[in-house]
C-alpha cells in the first residue's frame, strides 16, 4: 500500500524530480568513472599505471570531499522539494495516518527515486569509463595495450558508499522536516512559502551599494596584493580580501531584487513595455527567496572555474616549455658540501669530508665509482660540465639589484629570502663550453663585464631586464664589473641543466677570475647521448642513487658516486634527469591535475546547475496561475514564454557572469604568480574544459527552461473550474 | 443597435467516452447589446461557469456559435485569440486574481502594457480609471496590503482600463462581504451608466444580480427564463429574482 502510494507520488511529480534524478545519476557516474582509475592501469604502460596508481588514492579522497558536497547540495534540493507539498503530507496525517506511516512513505519516495537514479548512474558510469579509459591515454601520451571490458569492483564500492551516505542523510533531513512541523502548519502551508514581499528598498540599494564596493575593493586588493605566496605574512591580508570578496557576493545577491527593480524602474518606457514590468516583479519576488542559494551558487561556480581554469593553465605552462628546457638527453649534477653541511655530518662515520677547493672533474668522479661515461657520448655524443658557485653571504643579491637600479622587486617575491641571498655565479669559460655545446656563438666579457642568465617566469624576467637596462655596476668578489649587454639573456643556454620546471632563476656569468676562490656549489655534467636513447637512460640510472639522506651516508663503500680532492670528499651525486623522464614526469602531472579539474569542475557545475533548476522549476509552477491569468488578459505566449526566457537567463546567468568576474580577477592573480616560472595562456585545454562546463550549465539552463514553459503553458490552457 | 454579444445554438459536451457524456450546455441562445447589463444565474452545475468560459474564450464550444461584436471567436485560432481577449474582453473573477508581486497601479496597467500602449499614456489612464473605481489612494500598495473590495476594484478597474467591447464577471462578489459587495456592485452601476460598458456577470447572488438590467436563468445546459428589469425599482426587481430561483431550487427539492 505504502509502496503504491510512494511510486504513484514519485510518477506523479516526476517533473519535480526529473532533475534530482538526472543530477544523483550524473554524479554518481562521475563518481564511478573516475575512481577507475586504478583499474584503467592494467591497460597501460608501468609509467602511466604507476601514476595512476598513486592518483586512485587522491580520487578515493576527493570523491568523499565531493560526495559531501553533492550530499549537501541535494539534501537542499529535496528538502525544497519536501516543502512544497506540506500540505500534502499534512492530508495523510489528517486522513489518518500516523507520522511514522507518512515517514514511511516519504522514506519510500526518497527511496525509489534515489536507487533508480543510482542504478542509471552506474551504468551510464560503467560505459563512461571505458571512455575515460582513452581519454588518460592520451592524458599521459601513452597507447593502450589490449583493450578489453572493464568493470571495477572497488570504485563501485566507494560510489555505492558515498551513494548510501547521501541517501541516508538526505532521509535524515526530510525526516526532521517533517518532525518539526505542526498538522495545521502543514495544511495551511498552501504552497505560500515564497513571500512575495519586496525587501525595503533603501535597505536593497544600500546593501546592493555596500556589496559591490566590498567586491570591487577585494579585486583591486587582490590585483595589487597578488596570492600569498612567499611568506606568511601575506596571509592575513588574503584572508581579508576573500573575506571581503564572500561577504560582497552574499550582500549583492541579498541585494538584487530590490537593485534589479530600481535599474528597470528607472527607464519608464522600457519598464512599461510588454511584460518588463511583470518579468521585473517576478524575478524580484524570486529572488528575494533565493538570494542565499544564488550567492552560495556564485561562489561554487567561482572555485569550479578558477581551480579547473587555473590548474589546466599550469599544465599548459609546464608541457608548453619542456621542450625548451630539456636541450640536453641527460644531466647529472653533483652537489658540493658547504661548511656546514662538513660540521653538520661529521660525525665519525669514516667518511672524510671537506669543503672543496676547485670543482671536479665529472669523468673522472664517474669512472672512480665504475661508470664510464664516454660510452655514453661515443664518438657522434658530446658532454660538457660546467660549475655554478654561490656567495651566499656577500654575493649579489636581487636586492642589491633592486637599489642599485632602482627596479621594483618581482610580484609575490617582495617577503621572499630570495631577495637577500646571493645570485649564482658561472665562470665565462663554462658558459661558453655549454653554448658551443649548444652550437651557439660564444661571448665575450673582456676584463669586468658581467651577464645575467634566467630561465624563469616574465615576472623575474623583467625584473633582470630592467636591471640590465639601467646598466649598473656590481662589486662581486671583489671585482668591480659591469653589464655587456643591455638585456637579459633567456634562451637555451639560460638552461643549466634538463628539468621539468624552470631552475634558473638567475646567473651571473663572470670573467673566469672572479669566482677562483669562491666555493663551488654545484658541477654540471650535460649530455647528448651518442648511443640509443634505451641504453643511454639505463647507463645514466645506474650512476647515482636516488635515496634521501645521501648526504649523511655513513660508509665509503655505499655505492654513492662520491668526489675527492686528495682523499677528502667534497660531494656527491646524488640524482640524475633525463630528457625521457622529465617528459613522463611532465605529462604525469598534466595527466593527473587536468583528471582533478575535470572531476571536480564537474561535480561542483552540476550540483550548481541542478539547485537552480529545481528552485525554478518550482517556481514556475507556483506561479503557473500568474500566467494563466496573463494569458487570460489577452497576452500571446510568444510574450510571456518571452518573459519567462528572461527569468530563466537572468536567474542562471547572474551568479555565473559574477563568478566568471570573481574567475577573472582570481586567475589574473593566479597567472601572474605561475608567471614567476614561466609564461601562462589560459588557452587550450582549459578553454576545451570551460566550453564543456559551460556546455553543461547550458544544458540544465535549457532544460529548465522548456520543464517550465511545458508546466505554464499547460496549466494556463487549462479552463478556470 | 448591433449586438454586443451574439450566442445562438451553443453545445458543450464533456467526456467523450463511451456513454459518459456529460452535456454542460444544451443549445444556448442569447444576446447581449451594447451598453447592456445582463446576470446569468443558475444552481451549480447548470452550466454558467461553462457558459461564460465559452464566451471568455477560454474554452471552445462543441457546436454552436458566438460572435463578439461580429467576429465569430469559437472558429479564432490561438494568436488571433490573444489578441481579440486584449483588444474586446475585460475579465474580473471571484478571487480579483490581482498578481500579487505587482502593485496596484502595475496591475491595472498590465494589459496596457500587453498591447504596448505607451508610458506617459499608461499612467494617465490608470490614474483616471482608478478615481473612477475610487481605488486612487491604493494604487502603488501590493494587492496583499488592500481589503477584499479595494482589490475587486482594483481588478474591476484592469478590466475596463482597455476600454473593452464587453466585460465579464465571474463571480464577482462572491468572496467579498455585504458592505464591499454592495461597493462594488455600484461602481458596476457606475460603469454601466457613465462608460456604457457592457457587462455580463455570473453570479448565484441574488442581490448582486438585481443590479443589473437583464437576468438569464439557466439550468441543466438551457436557458430556463429570462427577468428584464425595465422600470422596476431594484427592490421589486431582487423580489422577482427571489421567487424565480426558489422556483428552480423548489423543483430540484421536488426532484429529490
Amino acid at each position: 500500500m505504502y509502496c503504491k502510494l510512494a511510486a504513484g507520488n514519485v510518477r506523479r511529480s516526476l517533473r519535480d524530480y526529473a532533475v534530482y534524478f538526472v543530477t544523483i545519476a550524473l554524479g554518481v557516474a562521475s563518481f564511478y568513472a573516475f575512481n577507475t582509475i586504478s583499474s584503467q592501469a592494467r591497460f597501460l604502460s608501468e609509467s602511466s599505471s604507476d601514476i595512476l596508481q598513486m592518483l586512485s588514492g587522491t580520487m578515493a579522497g576527493l570523491t568523499v570531499f565531493l560526495a559531501l558536497v553533492l550530499g549537501f547540495l541535494m539534501v537542499y534540493a529535496n528538502n525544497y522539494l519536501i516543502k512544497r507539498r506540506k500540505r500534502e503530507l499534512g492530508l495523510y496525517q489528517l486522513l489518518g495516518m500516523t507520522r511514522g506511516q507518512v515517514s514511511c512513505v516519504l522514506a519510500l519516495e526518497t527511496l525509489l527515486a534515489s536507487v533508480a537514479s543510482f542504478i542509471a548512474g552506474i551504468v551510464v558510469g560503467i560505459l563512461a569509463s571505458q571512455l575515460l579509459l582513452f581519454v588518460s591515454a592520451s592524458l599521459f601520451h601513452d597507447e593502450i595495450k589490449q583493450f578489453s571490458f572493464m568493470f571495477s569492483p572497488t570504485a563501485f564500492l566507494l560510489t555505492l558508499a558515498c551513494f548510501v551516505f547521501m541517501f541516508l542523510v538526505m532521509l535524515a533531513f526530510n525526516l526532521h522536516t517533517l518532525r518539526k512541523v505542526k498538522l495545521a502548519d502543514l495544511m495551511g502551508a498552501e504552497r505560500e512559502n515564497e513571500s512575495v514581499r519586496v525587501r525595503n528598498l533603501p535597505v536593497s540599494i544600500v546593501s546592493g551599494v555596500v556589496g559591490i564596493a566590498f567586491i570591487v575593493i577585494a579585486y583591486v586588493r587582490l590585483d595589487h596584493d597578488g596570492l600569498p605566496v612567499y611568506g606568511a605574512n601575506g596571509a592575513m591580508p588574503f584572508l581579508i580580501t576573500t573575506l571581503l570578496m564572500v561577504a560582497g557576493t552574499i550582500l549583492f545577491f541579498f541585494a538584487l531584487s530590490g537593485l534589479l527593480l530600481v535599474v528597470s524602474k528607472a527607464v519608464k518606457s522600457h519598464y512599461y513595455h510588454g511584460l518588463n514590468m511583470f518579468t521585473t516583479r517576478q524575478l524580484a519576488a524570486r529572488v528575494n527567496t533565493a538570494s542565499a542559494s544564488m550567492a552560495v551558487v556564485c561562489l561554487i561556480l567561482f572555485l569550479a572555474i578558477t581551480s579547473v581554469t587555473g590548474g589546466m593553465s599550469i599544465c599548459t605552462v609546464l608541457n608548453g616549455e619542456i621542450e625548451e628546457h630539456t636541450p640536453y638527453d641527460a644531466s647529472i649534477p653533483f652537489n658540493y658540501y658547504s661548511a656546514d653541511s662538513v660540521s653538520q655530518f661529521d660525525s665519525g662515520d669514516g667518511v672524510n669530508r671537506g669543503v672543496a677547493t676547485k670543482p671536479v672533474d665529472m669523468y673522472q668522479v664517474l669512472a672512480d665509482s665504475g661508470h664510464d661515461v664516454s660510452s655514453l657520448v661515443g664518438t657522434t655524443g658530446s658532454s660538457v660540465q660546467s660549475t655554478i658557485y654561490y656567495d651566499a653571504e656577500d654575493g649579489v643579491a636581487m636586492s642589491t639589484f633592486a637599489e642599485a637600479s632602482g627596479a621594483s622587486l618581482p610580484r609575490g617575491m617582495e617577503d621572499s629570502d630570495a631577495n637577500t641571498t646571493g645570485l649564482q655565479l658561472m665562470s665565462v669559460s663554462d658558459y661558453n663550453a655549454m653554448r658551443s655545446m649548444l652550437g651557439m656563438d660564444p661571448v665575450d666579457l673582456g676584463e669586468d663585464g658581467y651577464l645575467i642568465t634566467c630561465d624563469s617566469g616574465q615576472e623575474i624576467t623583467d625584473f633582470y631586464g630592467k636591471v640590465m637596462e639601467k646598466g649598473v655596476s656590481i662589486t662581486a668578489n671583489g671585482h668591480v664589473l659591469t653589464p655587456r649587454s643591455d638585456k637579459v639573456i633567456t634562451d637555451k643556454s639560460a638552461t643549466l641543466q634538463d628539468s621539468s620546471v624552470l631552475s634558473n632563476s638567475g646567473t651571473m656569468v663572470v670573467p673566469d677570475d672572479v669566482v677562483s676562490g669562491l666555493t663551488p656549489y654545484q658541477t654540471f655534467l650535460n649530455i647528448r647521448y651518442g648511443v640509443d636513447t634505451n641504453t643511454g637512460d639505463a647507463i645514466v640510472a645506474s650512476v647515482s642513487h636516488m635515496q634521501q639522506g645521501a648526504f649523511s651516508a655513513r660508509s665509503t663503500n655505499d655505492g654513492y658516486t662520491r668526489g675527492y680532492e686528495g682523499d677528502v670528499s667534497v660531494g656527491l651525486v646524488n640524482t640524475y634527469s633525463t630528457k625521457t623522464e622529465t617528459f613522463t614526469d611532465a605529462y604525469g602531472i598534466t595527466g593527473v591535475i587536468s583528471y582533478m579539474a575535470i572531476y571536480i569542475g564537474f561535480v561542483l557545475v552540476i550540483s550548481c546547475a541542478a539547485i537552480l533548476a529545481i528552485q525554478q522549476l518550482s517556481g514556475a509552477s507556483d506561479s503557473a496561475p500568474r500566467y494563466r491569468l496573463l494569458s487570460e488578459l489577452g497576452c500571446p505566449r510568444s510574450m510571456s514564454d518571452h518573459s519567462l526566457l528572461m527569468q530563466t537567463l537572468v536567474y542562471f546567468l547572474f551568479p555565473l557572469v559574477l563568478a566568471l568576474a570573481h574567475s577573472t580577477v582570481a586567475l589574473r592573480s593566479v597567472t601572474s604568480v605561475v608567471s614567476l616560472f614561466g609564461r601562462m595562456d589560459i588557452t587550450g585545454p582549459a578553454a576545451m574544459c570551460g566550453l564543456l562546463f559551460v556546455l553543461v550549465y547550458g544544458g540544465y539552463l535549457l532544460v529548465t527552461f522548456l520543464v517550465a514553459r511545458g508546466v505554464v503553458n499547460s496549466r494556463s490552457v487549462e479552463a478556470r473550474s | 443597435m448591433a449586438h454586443v454579444l451574439e450566442a445562438s445554438n451553443v453545445e458543450k459536451l464533456y467526456g467523450g467516452g463511451k456513454g459518459s457524456t456529460t452535456r454542460a450546455l444544451a443549445g444556448v441562445s442569447f444576446s447581449v447589446d451594447q451598453g447592456d447589463y445582463v446576470a446569468i444565474m443558475g444552481p451549480s452545475g447548470s452550466g454558467k461557469t461553462t457558459l461564460l468560459n465559452c464566451i471568455a474564450t477560454i474554452d471552445r464550444p462543441t457546436s454552436g456559435l458566438i460572435a463578439i461584436d461580429g467576429a465569430d471567436v469559437t472558429r479564432m485560432r490561438s494568436r488571433q485569440l490573444a489578441a481579440f481577449r486584449r483588444e474586446q474582453l475585460g475579465f474580473i473573477f471571484q478571487d480579483s486574481n490581482l498578481l500579487d508581486t505587482l502593485t496596484c497601479r502595475e496591475n491595472i496597467a498590465l494589459p496596457l502594457t500587453i498591447s504596448n500602449v505607451r508610458a506617459r499614456e499608461i499612467d494617465s489612464r490608470v490614474s483616471s480609471m482608478a478615481s473612477t473605481l475610487g481605488v486612487s489612494e491604493v494604487l502603488d500598495k501590493y494587492p496583499y496590503q488592500v481589503s477584499g473590495g479595494q482589490k475587486q476594484r482594483v481588478a474591476a478597474a484592469r478590466a475596463m482600463v482597455c476600454d473593452p467591447t464587453l466585460v465579464l464577471a465571474d463571480e464577482p462578489t462572491g468572496a467579498l462581504d455585504s458592505k464591499n459587495a454592495k461597493l462594488l456592485l455600484e461602481c458596476f452601476d457606475e460603469l454601466n451608466e457613465k462608460l456604457q460598458a457592457t457587462i455580463l456577470m455570473v453570479t448565484h447572488d441574488s442581490f448582486a444580480a438585481s443590479y443589473c438590467r437583464r437576468v438569464l436563468f439557466i439550468r441543466d445546459g438551457k436557458i430556463f427564463t429570462e427577468l428584464v428589469r425595465g422600470d422596476m425599482g431594484r427592490r421589486e426587481f431582487f423580489d422577482r429574482i427571489m421567487e424565480v430561483v426558489a422556483m428552480i431550487g423548489g423543483e430540484q427539492t421536488d426532484v429529490l
